[in-house]
């Protein structure tokens, strides 16, 4: 409902702005750099919650240097 | 420095944000617009470096499928798993990005051609695959299952590819090989989107995997605490049968 109320038409009319096509160029930046960082926030924001009930000696593969 | 961090990571997440910078100032700024698609075409130098970092994670999700079904190592195992959620974060990329630029090139958002098909088709696949390891099953057999899924799935990856040469399409063959002939500035622009991608695929790789063996360890932890609880029960049951008998 959203995408079709109101995104593809706000994408559509940013795209019809005379000598611009941004429109679609700028939100699958944003899209891309925001999925992406919010991946990787999940991800550190879960392992931290984990570190902690897991010994240090536990951690294989945490160093750069071969086990 | 976090927990799933290390030198490696620090210099991937360096680099990653050095060449999204550089990529973005090409590929926004300096490069110019194409003469058919126009400004739409700054949306390929993320659209085609997303499908090789999705293919790449997949690509790791089969070998480590291969080589947990022959050794049972739980490090090719959570590497599969890792590889498969960060390549179904890419291919949504890959459908999201494909969809916006199809809008002003084709005049459609999404059209059931067998390119686009075959990779929605993809993109759910993996989707299975990441239910099927949140599945509440003995660690052995959801892994094992996950391995079987996780190599037949890479089939699909070959049918995605090769969709535009085998069917009629409206998405055209591949653009971007070693006999590419585009404009410099074009060109770079890509380069640097493959070089951005591919360092943030990294990035996650390493951090996901790391998260994976944590994840791995807990679990192993929680079924031996159950099963030392479960033996104490028994135990307090046992003696207290035989002093009912003594008694």
């Amino acid at each position: 409902m959203l995408a079709t109320e109101f995104v593809i038409p706000l994408l559509d009319w940013s795209f019809e702005i005379p000598g611009r096509y941004w429109g679609y160029v700028v939100p699958g930046y944003v899209i891309a750099i925001v999925s992406i960082l919010a991946y990787g926030r999940f991800i550190l924001q879960r392992s931290k919650s984990l570190a902690s009930k897991v010994p240090v000696e536990n951690r294989r593969y945490f160093s750069d240097r071969p086990d | 420095m976090n927990d799933t961090g290390s030198r490696l990571t620090k210099l991937l997440g360096i680099g990653a944000l050095a060449a999204w910078g550089a990529m973005m100032l090409w590929g926004l700024v300096i490069s110019g617009p194409e003469v058919f698609q126009r400004d739409s075409v700054r949306l390929l130098y993320i659209h085609v470096p997303s499908v090789f970092a999705a293919y790449t994670g997949f690509g790791i999700t089969l070998v480590g499928s291969v080589i947990y079904l022959r050794n049972k190592s739980r490090f090719w195992d959570i590497a599969a798993h890792a590889g498969a959620e960060i390549g179904t974060l890419f291919m949504a990329l890959v459908l999201i990005t494909g969809a916006l630029w199809g809008r002003p090139t084709w005049g459609v958002y999404w059209q059931w051609d067998p390119r686009m098909t075959s990779t929605a088709v993809l993109f759910v696949t993996y989707l299975g695959y990441l239910a099927l390891r949140n599945l509440d099953l003995p660690r052995e057999v959801r892994s094992r299952r996950a391995a079987v899924v996780g190599i037949v799935s890479f089939l699909n990856v070959i049918i995605v590819r090769y969709s535009v040469q085998w069917w009629r399409s409206l998405h055209q063959e591949t653009t971007f090989g070693l006999d590419t002939q585009l404009d410099d500035s074009m060109l770079f622009s890509w380069f640097l989107g493959t070089v951005a991608m591919m360092l943030t695929f990294g990035w996650l790789l390493v951090h996901r995997f790391r998260l994976g063996w944590l994840e791995s360890q807990v679990e192993e932890q929680q079924l031996s605490d159950a099963l030392a609880e479960r033996r104490a029960d028994a135990g307090i049951s046992a003696l207290s049968a035989s002093k009912a008998e003594a008694l």
